[in-house]
């Protein structure tokens, strides 16, 4: 008895863990496939976000879940109900389109509103939820404007207000900043990732910058030619990532094809050799720039000789691509002023080998 | 070297306009104030000497025949342009959603009507409503009718061609204004609970007004001026304004009563449409609010 009303318990628990549900999402266009085999689940306030190269299928994912894009196969559900086929005003999801999509005949206050009316809220209800979300975008003063009399980025937040007014399920923002300059995508990536925490909505968020979702997402779906590629936080994704895909698309690497022998030890094609503990067989070594150093006294790791091949100044670091026994490795350092290497030039480095990740080579 | 050419002037734009202003001088207002003119002169006959006087007018609004065809005559042109509203807007609108290249042939076809002699189309209109027309005898053969009716000559049948003439300017008009529309505010609305009902009365018509009140009033200023399709898919019977003033000035050659007449139906028609337009924007565009189109 006890048991049973215990899993009863469970089961309600697991109904309203998973706010949004894909199951084997796939899209078809005729030929071409947009979206294959897509699977996700979605906590309630967690923050997911589809990342991946132009044309991979995010927004056609993001557009199943809002109901715009009927899947040709596979199952979305949203707060455990099947919508796979229901049409997009019967689904509980609030969206922030790219081009915000503000309707432009209507003042800021009657577009949050217009989801609230089609909710059927009585009028004083609804006039205050507007308040409230002006006030949670912290533009009140803009109630009475037209969405042409607007910035882009005050656009960018009435759209934000008006998704999150009708209390969705689901927040799904598809590239939200791509409009914005480069200074205000950083700050508006800030307020947004503010406000989604303080509602405690779950989002499914497109981009195609990586830093974007590094810094916003609690998980991230990195998405190729149609295939996730990988599911996982974003510690996860940096740091093991699954594929060399996952590992070139996120953040600067070098990859080495070579193969592990019998003593756990890397050589690569070229014949440059990684001392480690690796599982033996054919594989990629994946190199971030921050686990090579300069080497100085006392560095742990394999020290080697590299010669400069290019040299790259980003004011806080250099970036260089060295010349180690036949490979071209990328590192990251700060060089004191004035004393920045050259093309040509003879460094000292060592490679921290602890960090390094070993892909069996069977994907590219 | 492009650059520079372009931004030298070449020619003033005042000569530019010159031909169309000529034209429309020369061919348009003088007649129209000749017209003008005649219509104040107290005859029957433009050769009766000169003068001036309000007598057309006063005969024009003294006898309630030709006020009861100027209503009638407005009438028919509101039902013509809300008939052509009704069944044009889908046209028009799904046209707009078309890809481009699907909507160019069908856009063509749209068309095709303004591109045959009107005289075409009214006779085709005769072979198809005629007593022994296609309509009769089809009718007839599948035994719903028993006996030939009477088509012609009736005022829907007037409405009918009318209709089928002046459709595709609201057609175009609605095409245009809603390819305007971006389908994503379409899409915004359905993500924001609006069912498509809701989506189109709020979002799709106010953002559509402009075209629609164009699209109106072409079809109403063509409908009530209309003469040619009056006279011959009305008969003698079915009296509008336009046929009216043409028997008056081609037939009686009465051009001063003929004026008076063509002007009053100007005058009145301008006013009309005028009206609408105030009426229809306040109402529909946000539900009276500020709006700009
Ligand atoms: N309506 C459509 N008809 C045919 N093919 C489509 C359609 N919509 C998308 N596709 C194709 O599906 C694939 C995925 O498109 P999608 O828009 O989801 O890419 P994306 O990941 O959002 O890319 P981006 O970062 O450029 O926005 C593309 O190859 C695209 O050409
Ligand atoms: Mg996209």
């Amino acid at each position: 008895m006890r048991a049973l009303s215990k899993e009863h318990e469970s089961a309600m628990h697991r109904a309203e863990d998973y706010v949004v549900e894909l199951r084997s999402v796939s899209k078809q266009y005729g030929e071409t496939v947009a979206v294959a085999n897509v699977s996700l689940s979605a906590r309630r306030g967690e923050l997911v976000c589809f990342l991946g190269p132009s044309g991979c299928g995010k927004t056609t994912t993001l557009r199943m879940v809002a109901g715009f894009v009927e899947p040709t196969s596979g199952m979305v559900s949203i707060n455990n109900i099947d919508m796979t086929h229901q049409p997009p005003y019967r689904r509980d999801t609030g969206m922030v389109f790219q081009s915000y999509a503000l309707f432009p005949h209507m003042t800021v206050a009657e577009n949050i509103a217009f989801g609230l009316e089609n909710l059927k809220w009585p009028r004083h209800k609804r006039e205050q939820r507007v308040e409230e979300m002006l006030r949670l975008v912290e533009l009140p003063h803009l109630a009475q404007r037209l969405p042409g009399q607007l910035s882009g980025g005050q656009q960018q937040r009435i759209a934000l207000a008006r998704a999150l007014a009708m209390r969705p399920a689901v927040l799904l923002l598809d590239e939200p900043f791509s409009n914005l300059d480069a200074q205000l995508r950083i700050r508006m990536r800030e307020e947004l990732r503010e406000v989604i925490r303080s509602v405690d909505v779950t989002t499914l968020f497109v981009t195609h910058d990586q830093e974007e979702a590094l810094t916003m997402s609690d998980r991230i779906v990195v998405m190729n030619a149609g295939q996730v590629e990988q599911l996982g936080t974003p510690g996860e994704i940096y740091e093991a990532p699954a594929t060399s895909f996952v590992a070139q698309f996120i953040g600067w690497c070098s990859l080495l094809r070579g193969t592990v022998g019998p003593d756990g030890a890397f050589t690569s094609t070229a014949g440059l050799r990684l001392v480690g503990n690796w599982s033996a067989g054919p594989g990629t070594a994946v190199i971030r720039p921050e686990q090579i150093k300069l080497s100085t006294d006392g560095a742990a790791g394999v020290y080697l000789q590299a010669r400069v091949l290019q040299s790259n100044y980003y004011g806080g670091a250099t970036r260089i691509v060295l010349d180690v026994n036949g490979e071209q490795l990328t590192m990251q350092e700060r060089f004191p002023f004035g004393r920045h290497p050259k093309p040509g030039d003879l460094l000292g480095v060592t490679i921290n080998t602890n960090e390094i990740r070993i892909l069996p080579t069977n994907d590219s | 070297m492009k650059h520079s050419v372009l931004s030298r002037r070449i020619v003033n734009p005042a000569l530019l306009l010159a031909p169309m202003v000529l034209l429309l001088a020369g061919f348009l207002v003088v007649p129209v104030l000749g017209l003008l003119r005649s219509s104040f002169l107290p005859g029957s006959h433009l050769l009766e000497g000169g003068g001036f006087s309000l007598q057309q007018y006063i005969r024009f609004f003294s006898d309630s025949y030709y006020s009861s065809v100027l209503l009638e005559t407005f009438i028919d042109g509101f039902a013509v342009s809300l008939i052509c509203l009704l069944v044009g807007f889908p046209v028009g609108y799904s046209l707009a959603r078309l890809p481009p290249l699907e909507r160019r042939w069908r856009t063509i076809i749209a068309i095709m009507p303004l591109t045959l002699s009107l005289v075409v189309i009214v006779f085709g209109w005769l072979i198809v409503l005629g007593r022994n027309g296609v309509v009769n005898s089809l009718f007839i053969s599948l035994g719903i009718f028993s006996s030939p009716k009477q088509f012609l000559f009736t005022r829907p049948a007037v409405l009918l061609v009318l209709v089928q003439q002046f459709v595709p300017f609201m057609i175009l008009s609605v095409m245009s204004v809603v390819t305007q529309i971006h389908p994503v505010l379409e899409q915004a609305a359905a993500n924001l609970r609006a069912n498509r009902f809701t989506t189109f009365r709020r979002i799709i018509i106010p953002l559509a007004v402009p075209g629609i009140l164009v699209g109106f009033n072409l079809v109403f200023v063509l409908s009530i001026s209309a003469f040619v399709t009056p006279r011959l898919v009305g008969g003698a019977r079915i009296a509008m304004l336009g046929s009216l003033i043409y028997e008056r000035i081609m037939s009686e050659l009465n051009w001063p009563s003929g004026a008076a007449m063509a002007f009053v139906l100007f005058v009145s028609g301008f006013g009309f449409t005028a009206a609408i337009n105030a009426l229809i924007a306040s109402r529909l565009i946000a539900g009276g609010k500020r709006y700009a189109v």
